[in-house]
């Protein structure tokens, strides 16, 4: 015996009474709980849906719930990181190398003919632009898909931002001898502090297909 | 120690097991899988099996699909390529743990 969609609606809005966040989450128990539900009355022909209902949610109880949320929200943040990771990956395989190393040379070629303080500038804009970006993710993206994962894609982010820090910090040097060895180590810096932009770029763009796909299935109007 | 608590440290190799053999499958298939092969001995709860199905999932043993399934949409877990290889060296893994642990507990006389 299938539920009905009035039916599946109840057990919906039970479960976002539960207090849980992601609808990734939601999904996942209502199938389940419907799942139970349907087996429940095709063992004990007699109960109503409400019998059913109760015993299904009784056995499951609310800490299951908390448990399961707490696990998913530590996969896609994990998710987030893998992605972010293949893509940054891909830019030092055979198929992607070449513009790698064109950039980098690039660079070097910038380097050469501004300078580093103007490179180091220029360096600076593109994390300003990837910024705006981020801010316009969290501003327009964001508050629609957070219960839908996103939460965490923003570590993508957070990576990129690293790379800023890592960079300003631990490589650059005003007193730094400029020689062939380090503006080739600037620009291949350079490049890959770029690319982890890219990569961080991508893997909002991945996720948010992902969480219009799901609100779909799910049929949640944003 | 409880069968449960024997079964929650054997889950991660029971669910890549099933999902070896039937290729693809819900977390409640999974539940009521186990549940019928073990003749009702074994029964996961909810609470174990969706963190162990993230667990596996994070870690890229698991690959996901959603579909729409009688008005809902519903997860299904298969082997992800890593998963398909890995899952060899933990069978292979705890056979040979079986084995040693049937030395200790059932030693022959000497």
């Amino acid at each position: 015996m299938k539920l009905t969609t009035g039916q599946l609606a109840e057990i919906k809005h039970y479960i976002e009474d539960m207090g849980i966040k992601y609808l990734d989450v939601q999904m996942e128990i209502l199938d389940h709980t419907a799942c139970k539900i349907e087996e429940t009355m095709a063992k004990y022909p007699d109960w109503s849906f409400k019998d059913a209902f109760y015993q299904t949610t009784h056995e499951f109880g609310h800490l299951q719930y908390k448990e399961f949320e707490k696990s998913f929200a530590k996969t896609a943040q994990k998710k987030s990181v893998k992605v972010f990771k293949s893509i940054l990956i891909e830019w030092f395989l055979p198929s992607k190398i070449v513009y790698t190393f064109l950039l980098t040379v690039l660079f070097a070629f910038v380097i050469l003919q501004v300078g580093v303080v103007y490179a180091t500038k220029l360096l600076l804009a593109i994390y300003v632009v990837s910024a705006l970006l981020d801010l316009y993710y969290l501003i327009l993206k964001y508050p629609k898909y957070r219960k839908l994962s996103t939460i965490r894609y923003s570590v993508a982010t957070v990576n990129a931002g690293y790379l800023m820090l890592a960079w300003k910090y631990f490589i650059y040097d005003e007193n730094m001898v400029i020689n062939f060895y380090t503006i080739i180590a600037y620009a291949t810096f350079s490049v890959f502090f770029i690319i982890a932009i890219i990569a961080s770029y991508q893997t909002k763009k991945i996720t948010i297909a992902r969480c219009e796909r799901l609100r779909q299935l799910y049929k949640i109007s944003l | 120690m409880s069968s449960s608590n024997l079964l929650k440290g054997s889950l991660q190799i029971i669910i890549l097991r099933l999902l070896e053999t039937n290729g693809r499958m819900y977390g409640y298939e999974i539940t009521k899988t186990v549940k019928e092969m073990s003749g009702g001995e074994f029964k996961i709860t909810e609470g174990a099996l969706y963190p162990a199905l993230h667990k596996l999932e994070a870690e890229g043993m698991l690959e996901t699909t959603t579909e729409l399934v009688d008005g809902r949409a519903r997860k299904y877990y298969s082997l992800s390529t890593q998963g398909q290889t890995e899952i060899k060296t933990k069978l292979s893994d705890v056979f040979v743990f079986w084995q040693n642990l049937q030395l200790i507990l059932n030693p022959k006389p000497l």
